[in-house]
């Protein structure tokens, strides 16, 4: 029964072994009509029942009259409170004046964003098939991390001269990924078909208003320009791949030609395997043939740009107001931190034992003196 | 502690939550149980103590609880308050006997 053996140690953290034992014994007889579920929650509640009843012995043994009503516990409680006070208050106070000192020392961040419009291909998919078939969605996080490549980023950083202060002291590695991580965002809101996001948007924050609108604005365009590399690329391929295939189609069939025709001239007649193979190798090339049509009519569109696109639909503005931080928060966090520490000093010096009482110093008699 | 007074010799953990909740109908938890019993031991109305272990509770004691003396004085004061309380007045729907 190791789960018993288990419930039990659980339990001997809160209570004494053979009261475990007895609570757990009690437990096992009583799964009979309940489930495990059942059994494991009344091990958990049982000892969390446990344990805070130890906090409250604790608590009242030491401090408070024995025997007193609710009420009076409870004055008794207050009155313990009030003659620590000063351990609960120093802490507060002292962490609420320097979260505060914190916050209102954070430099202002403004955020700037740019929303994009996804653009369909303005000739219909039945009459030119695009050549890029990958899910949107897929796409733009692949673009998005072209854009976020160690290269490009550099080359923003260097070109509006971002995070000066960081690079004295961190190394370039650090600064790119805290632009990548904290400072850049990219949100999709799917609302397309098939849940394709029609709008994204990206955005940039840093403590500099009109260079967090440049370099979102930035960002933007190497979207776009991206997108249209990646799809006219992608349609280039395809041709390339294609005109490989067509090349080694058009290569197989000369040999089977030219096999044909040395049997033709010496009055041989060709394999039927052969005929059947070198039928088949003109579908093909038929086939390939209508393929590369395609491609190049999908090239043709992409590099007259009216394959799907971006579109900028409400361009990055100067941030009227700042981002972060949030200073009231912080200053809560503070105040909320030291209350922690307040009350683990209360705890702590209540666990302390208490000061003996002063000797009582007998009076000098008249034969001493 | 009526469960208790209830159960007599056999009042340990599960027939006394047995007895809480075949009389008042309400369900309550192992641990409410157990820490309640806790305090009633703290302030001197109950005792405990181990009986022998058995081989169905995997070797584990039962842990049987009684009455004691302010137990008992407690619970009759508490009848009498209860009582003093109810005399006079008359519950709709029950007849007094």
């Amino acid at each position: 029964m190791r789960r018993a053996a288990l419930a039990q140690s659980i339990l001997t953290i809160a209570t004494t072994r053979d009261r475990a034992a007895a609570v757990v014994g009690d437990l096992l007889e009583e799964e009979s009509s309940g489930s495990r579920v059942r059994f494991w929650g009344s091990v958990a509640g049982t000892t969390v029942a446990f344990a805070w009843l130890n906090i409250v012995r604790f608590i009242f043994r030491r401090h408070f009259v024995s025997g007193a009503d609710n009420r009076g516990q409870a004055m008794e409680f207050w009155r313990f409170v009030w003659r620590r006070k000063r351990l609960l208050v120093v802490p507060v106070v002292l962490s609420t004046v320097a979260a505060s000192i914190v916050a209102y020392r954070m430099p202002v961040i403004y955020r700037s964003e740019v929303r994009m419009m996804v653009v369909p291909q303005r000739v219909p998919q039945s009459l030119v098939p695009s050549s890029v078939d990958m899910k949107l969605e897929n796409r733009l996080v692949a673009i998005k991390q072209q854009i976020l490549s160690r290269t490009r980023l550099q080359q923003i950083v260097t070109e509006f001269n971002l995070y000066a202060k960081e690079r004295k002291t961190a190394v370039m590695e650090e600064v790119i990924q805290r632009m990548r991580l904290r400072d850049i965002g990219m949100e999709t809101m799917p609302s397309g078909q098939d849940g394709d996001p029609a709008v994204f948007s990206l955005s940039f924050q840093s403590a500099d208003q009109r260079v967090t609108m440049r370099v979102t604005e930035k960002l933007a365009s190497l979207f776009i320009n991206e997108n249209l590399e990646d799809r006219s690329r992608m349609a280039e391929n395809t041709q390339t791949f294609i005109e490989g295939q067509l090349d080694d189609l058009a290569r197989q069939l000369d040999e089977f030609a030219a096999v044909m025709e040395r049997d033709r001239l010496a009055h041989r007649t060709t394999r039927r395997s052969d005929v059947i193979q070198y039928e088949e190798l003109q579908n093909a090339y038929r086939e390939m043939l209508n393929k590369r049509q395609q491609a190049r009519l999908a090239a043709n569109m992409e590099n007259r740009q009216i394959g799907e696109q971006f579109k900028v639909i409400d361009p990055a503005r100067i941030a009227e107001r700042p981002e972060g931080p949030e200073r009231l928060n912080i200053t809560l966090f503070g105040a909320g931190a030291g209350l922690a520490v307040g009350l683990a000093l209360m705890l702590a010096a209540s666990m302390r034992p208490p000061a003996p009482p002063p000797m009582a110093i007998p009076a000098a008699s008249p034969a001493a003196e | 502690m009526l469960a208790v007074l209830r159960l007599g010799d056999d009042a340990y953990g599960v027939p006394i939550r047995q007895e809480i909740v075949g009389c008042t109908g309400r369900d309550a938890s192992p641990g409410a149980i157990y820490t309640t019993l806790e305090r009633l031991e703290d302030k001197g109305l109950v005792r405990s103590r181990f009986g022998d272990p058995t081989p169905e509770r995997g070797g584990r004691a039962k842990r049987y609880f009684r009455l004691t003396v302010p137990g008992r004085q407690a619970l009759v004061r508490a009848q009498q308050s209860y009582q003093r309380l109810l005399d006079g007045v008359t519950l709709p729907g029950v007849s007094r006997a």
